[in-house]
């Protein structure tokens, strides 16, 4: 379960001071499948950085089951999120050089499991996303979904607490979009795996279990 | 997490990984151009001390072998002559590493040929000892060396015969040939025609501005100073230790005068001393070039590659992990640019060389470099590779991954 407290994050642009997060609290149940949504600027996607723990809030808490993470040093935070937390980027974010099974075997490589587990871990995630076939390709060689599908079995390679994606259909077109989204919802069904997505599109709510809806900051509706 | 902690090989096999992968299929152009900008680099940084290198061990080869033999021995301060030479002669034969001894004596006299003349300084010499201690003998042009049974026979250094387009031209005795009778006026105002039988050219200056006459022929003239010499040039044994050989002269208590042929060096070794100092100096401002230029090409590499080491971050690939591949990779390509930048040297440019040699007055020059040297310049080359990668990759590292993956 994620529970998050009070949590504020504010910086500066320019000379302008902005409020991203304005205290927001809530709650997220392990095996959900949650959307947040909102309009540009609400800071639906500074909230998903927060709880990926790729930025550091100004104040309040954020807890994975009973671990506080600001108990975590730069180096834990590191290893949390390799052991514990899964990230898809909206722009896929896949290593250019890599093919396909190597992206997604990359964390389990840095974990330190054995290889012969995690190259057949990485294969049979390759299959769950249907691209058992394209293992071996590089992601010049793979279409925007189909890169998208890579970069979701790589957040699933270490089996993480929870499945974070930052607008992962915002580059696809309706037909990849769909297969995206069956793919989380397949995923959340079959595995319980607990998924936080943040989404523009309001096509994408069919999927979800609930919506957290931002704006300016704070949550306007649940 | 303490498992994590402790197990350090993960970083690296991740590092080697993702190196070896961004290696083997990243841009090939920009791969081809860093490691040939590497193998210039590593060229440019040994071709000038190789030229310079070249010039002193020309010099120094010419010294010994074409003037003084490696150690020479003059009279004692205040003396004009060595006296008793045939007796220092064979105490020095017995000095344990003296392999050849050549007595000599050093005239300077006028020389005349179809009305031109000048002022030019010879050796009296038994041509068979010098041949052993120097390679004059095996520098003839034109004509042949003297022989010991030869009479009013001289052997001319090209620069007096005149060389054509040689340094001292416009000194020599501008075209003597072999068979021309020249004409020695001694100081003491004797003069006697001699036939000149052979025409030598080191390629030295200093070496081919003499001429040799037979010793007997001297000792003939100057009845006096028979058995008296003013020098002994002096050949040692292969790898011999030339300091000892000094020493043991200097135990027989011949002359204060006993030297090796680095104090004969004098102007040679001024300028080589001069280019020592240039050496460093270019060396050092072509390795900070170096460092830059390998600074500059790392830290765009690194900023184009910000974002995705902010994402690789972000999935929870280690600092430490990142940093080895960027470092590996820099390292990698020092090394294949220095393999090839040495192959290149060894098997293209210095063989130009060897064909074309630089003339200078000093002789033919060729690039010559001692192996540590170039052990130390290519250290020099891992150690800026490694210094222009860690630099950019750590501060890159430094950034907040939000700023890595979204920053401007």
């Amino acid at each position: 379960m994620i529970t998050v407290k009070n949590l504020i994050k504010s910086f500066t642009m320019g000379e302008v001071e902005v409020h991203a997060l304005r205290g927001i609290s809530f709650t997220i149940k392990d095996g959900e499948f949650v959307g947040i949504m909102g309009k540009s600027g609400s800071g639906k996607s500074t909230l998903l950085r927060q709880l990926g723990l790729i930025d550091d809030p100004t104040s309040g808490e954020i807890f994975f089951d009973d671990k506080d993470t600001r108990d975590l040093s730069a180096t834990e935070r590191a290893r949390f999120r390799l052991t514990h937390l899964g990230y898809i980027f909206q722009e896929y974010a896949l290593i250019p050089e890599l093919t396909a099974l190597e992206n997604v075997m990359l964390p389990a490589m840095m974990r330190g499991n054995k290889k012969a587990i995690y190259l057949d871990k990485a294969k049979q995630l390759l299959k769950v996303v249907d691209l058992a076939e394209r293992w071996h390709h590089r992601p010049k060689q793979l279409s925007g979904g189909q890169q998208q599908r890579v970069a979701i079995a790589r957040a699933l390679i270490n089996d993480p607490k929870v499945l974070f994606a930052d607008e992962p259909t915002a580059n696809l077109d309706s037909a990849s979009t769909k297969i995206v989204m069956e793919t989380f919802s397949r995923l959340n069904k079959t595995t319980k795996q607990t998924i936080v997505l943040v989404t523009h599109e309001p096509d994408n709510k069919a999927y979800l279990d609930r919506t957290i809806i931002m704006k300016d900051g704070k949550i306007y509706g649940k | 997490m303490e498992k994590f902690m402790e197990n350090k090989t993960q970083h690296w096999l991740v590092g080697i990984f993702l190196a070896w992968r961004s290696i083997s299929r990243g841009n090939v152009g920009t791969l081809v151009m860093t490691i040939l900008m590497l193998s210039l680099i590593f060229i440019n940084l040994i071709f000038l001390t190789s030229i310079i290198n070249g010039v002193t061990v020309t010099a120094n080869k010419q010294i010994i072998e074409a003037i003084t033999g490696e150690i020479f021995i003059e009279a004692k301060t205040g003396d004009s002559y060595l006296t008793k030479a045939k007796q220092i002669e064979r105490d020095l034969r017995l000095i344990t590493n003296v392999q050849h001894v050549s007595p000599r004596t050093g005239i300077s006299t006028e020389l005349d040929f179809a009305g031109k003349s000048g002022s030019y300084r010879g050796m009296a010499i038994n041509p068979n000892k010098e041949a052993a201690v120097t390679t004059v003998a095996q520098h003839m042009v034109t004509g042949r060396w003297l022989t010991t049974a030869d009479t009013n026979a001289i052997v001319l250094g090209s620069q007096i015969a005149g060389k054509p387009k040689g340094e001292l031209f416009a000194y020599s005795l501008k075209g003597v040939q072999v068979g021309d009778i020249i004409t020695l006026k001694f100081t003491n105002g004797f003069a006697k025609d001699f036939n000149v039988v052979g025409i030598f050219d080191n390629d030295f200056v200093q070496a081919d501005n003499r001429f040799f006459i037979n010793q007997t022929e001297h000792d003939t003239l100057f009845p006096n100073l028979k058995d008296n010499v003013t020098e002994f040039g002096m050949k040692l044994t292969p790898n011999a230790n030339l300091a000892a050989a000094v020493t043991a002269i200097n135990e027989l208590d011949i002359s204060d005068n006993v030297r090796t042929w680095e104090d004969a060096a004098g102007i040679t070794a001024s300028f080589t001393k001069s280019f020592d100092i240039v050496n460093f100096i270019v060396s050092f401002v072509a390795i900070i070039v170096a460092g830059i230029t390998i600074f500059i090409v790392m830290y765009v590499d690194v900023i184009n590659r910000r974002k995705q080491i902010g994402i690789l971050r972000a999935i929870g690939i280690t600092e430490t992990a990142i940093a080895i591949s960027y470092i590996l990779r820099a390292i990698f390509y020092a090394i294949i640019g220095i393999i090839l930048g040495f192959i290149a040297f060894k098997l293209l440019i210095i063989p130009l060389f060897i064909t074309k040699p630089l003339h200078l007055p000093i002789g033919n020059v060729s690039l010559s470099i001692d192996n540590s040297l170039l052990y130390m310049r290519a250290l020099s080359i891992l150690v800026v590779a490694f210094l222009g990668s860690y630099i950019p990759i750590q501060r890159t590292l430094r950034m907040r991954i939000i700023d890595a993956i979204w920053g401007e």
